[in-house]
């Protein structure tokens, strides 16, 4: 008999269950923010990675560049030796045309913009994402 | 024997101390999170400065040797005929040091 009262009883055995769920809950919430926060940031990091990347390569290209056979706002071609190289936005990647085969530089949407200025003709302002630079070419025939 | 059995249990100052400890582990996943995104923040502030002093340094480039003759951004000085030293300085955050380029241009 005495055996028998020294177990839980039923209304007990709820409450810690319950208490265990508010707690169990409580933590998965709070790890699960963290995870989505921490995803947000890496991706966010990886973006900037990215398009700081692009802008590197893109001006880097520019720089060795012998003339720019055309430009507008959305596009770029230039002459390097006996190849053309141009750059521009496909759907929403970063496209680069080498002798007519293309080739794509970023993933989707890690690049929302591309933009290029020439605001004198040896001298190309790019812009990418939030960035911007110039490049100056320097071998220009 | 079995009244005692009745008051074990939580006291209170248990319940508050293990409230406070779970509060103060969160807060800490937080404020990983806090200085995650600052760093973030930083970075891309470091990033946009150290392209737009490219860009200026290009413009310095693309300028022709007499047309050197330093601005708000840099300072030029001729070390010998025909060569200058374009020291370039871009400040983008109180907090930090600016940016420092030197170079070398010849005629």
């Amino acid at each position: 008999m005495k055996k028998h009262k020294n177990g839980f009883t039923l209304v007990e055995l709820l409450v810690v269950l319950l208490v265990a769920i508010l707690i169990l809950a409580s933590g998965s919430l709070i790890l699960s923010t963290f995870v989505r926060h921490y995803k947000d940031i890496s991706h966010q990091a990886e973006t900037l990675t990215i398009q700081q990347f692009v802008l590197l390569k893109i001006s880097k290209e520019i720089r060795e560049a012998d003339q720019i056979l055309a430009i507008s706002p959305k596009a770029i071609t230039l002459k390097t030796g006996k190849s053309s190289l141009s750059y521009d936005l496909k759907d929403y990647k970063v496209r680069r045309i080498k002798d007519g085969s293309s080739q794509y530089i970023t993933e989707e949407h890690q690049v929302d913009n591309l933009g290029f200025d020439s605001p004198s003709h040896n001298l190309v302002i790019i812009k990418v994402g939030s960035f911007e630079t110039g490049a100056f070419l320097r071998y220009e025939k | 024997m079995s009244k005692n059995k009745a008051r074990q249990g939580f006291t209170y100052i248990e319940i508050l101390v293990s409230i406070s400890l779970l509060l103060i582990s969160a807060a800490s996943f937080f404020y990983l999170i806090k200085i995650e995104k600052l760093g973030l923040k930083r970075e891309e502030k470091f990033f946009r400065a150290l392209n737009l002093a490219q860009l200026e340094m290009e413009k310095i480039r693309a300028t022709p040797y007499a047309g050197i003759n330093g601005n708000e951004h840099y300072t030029e000085k001729e070390i010998s005929p025909g060569l200058k030293e374009i020291v370039f300085t871009y400040s983008f955050d109180k907090n930090r040091p600016p940016i420092k380029f030197y170079t070398l241009r010849n005629k």
